[in-house]
């Protein structure tokens, strides 16, 4: 009962870990996209936050 | 004798209740200036994300920008003649001060750098940092208020709803309008309040625009150890806030420009 749980919680975090990694990855394919994709969110941003996610995105 | 002995000693009396009475005014007087009452605002997202996008990455990444954001605090500190507002987030938000989602909740909803307002002068000041430049943003205090008689209870305070039509440059290198509600009490008569937003008949003490809601969460009133200057912040680009949004307008059009070619 107890491996099948830490087999459980192992698969867990690491579809948790590629989760994270595929959105940074994501993010950092197409930072210009990105930040479209954001403003479809959030809703439309001031230049100046939009240029940031583009710059900040870029420099990970 | 002992009568004319009295006289003299009671007026010398006086003489010194007056000098104390004097002093005690012009002690008042000019620490008045220094005395500063401060409330404590956090803010929090107005977004609400739609369920078929908050699964994708920008979703998730917008869902755990809005969580940050809730840990971030502002104070603004002021006086009969000026205030001050700017982000004091504690130091445990910064510990990953580089993640993304950090940089841009800060910057969601306004709050970059800091607002100074000077009543006698009938300005608001913006200082922040923009393409590695720093700007002084000068613009008048707002008296283009609607105000209603909509009413809701902040804390201990009766609070009334007024609204505003504001803009801000778009990405595209267009005006976009947005909605300004604030909500202010007449019991802190104060015309101050968070961001730029200012001139009501009282203290603002929650701010709601298109991306973000501020709101507070501590009021401290007039203590006598509350002693402090307010210093208008000098460094920077002196500018108006309509040549500033023409220079913002033509960074963005050449951007697209650049993004259309490429």
């Amino acid at each position: 009962m107890k491996k099948v749980f830490l087999t459980l919680a192992l698969v867990f975090a690491t579809g948790t870990m590629m989760n994270a990694t595929t959105i940074s990855e994501d993010v950092r394919k197409d930072c210009i996209g990105f930040a479209f994709d954001l403003e479809e969110i959030v809703g439309k941003m001031d230049y100046e936050t939009f240029s940031a996610v583009v710059d900040l995105c870029e420099a990970l | 004798m002992l009568f004319i002995k009295n006289k003299k000693m009671k007026f010398s009396n006086n003489k010194i209740r007056l000098a104390l009475v004097v002093f005690m005014i012009s002690f008042t007087s000019v620490n008045g200036q220094k005395i500063t009452s401060k409330v404590i605002y956090k803010k929090k997202s107005s977004t609400i994300i739609d369920s078929k996008k908050q699964k994708t990455s920008a979703g998730i990444f917008a869902k755990n920008m809005s969580r940050k954001m809730n840990n971030i605090e502002y104070t603004l500190k002021f006086n009969s003649k000026e205030s001050i507002f700017s982000e004091t987030s504690k130091m445990s938000l910064d510990k990953d001060n580089n993640s993304l989602a950090i940089k841009l909740s800060k910057l969601l909803g306004g709050g970059n750098g800091i607002f100074y307002t000077n009543r006698k002068l009938n300005k608001t000041y913006h200082q922040k940092e923009f393409q590695s430049e720093i700007f002084l943003i000068e613009q008048d205090i707002i008296s283009d208020w609607k105000l209603t008689q909509e009413k809701k209870i902040i804390g201990k305070f009766i609070c009334f709803k007024a609204t505003k039509n504001d803009t801000y440059v778009g990405s595209s290198g267009n005006l976009i309008a947005k909605k300004i509600t604030a909500w202010y009490t007449t019991e802190i008569p104060y015309s101050y309040g968070p961001l730029k937003y200012n001139g009501l008949p009282g203290l603002i003490l929650e701010l709601e625009n298109d991306k973000a809601i501020f709101y507070a969460t501590k009021i401290d009133l007039y203590k006598k150890n509350m002693i402090e200057i307010i210093n208008k912040p000098k460094k920077g680009i002196k500018i108006t806030q309509k040549k500033y949004d023409s220079i913002v307008i033509n960074l963005a059009k050449d951007f697209r420009k650049k993004r259309l070619r490429n």
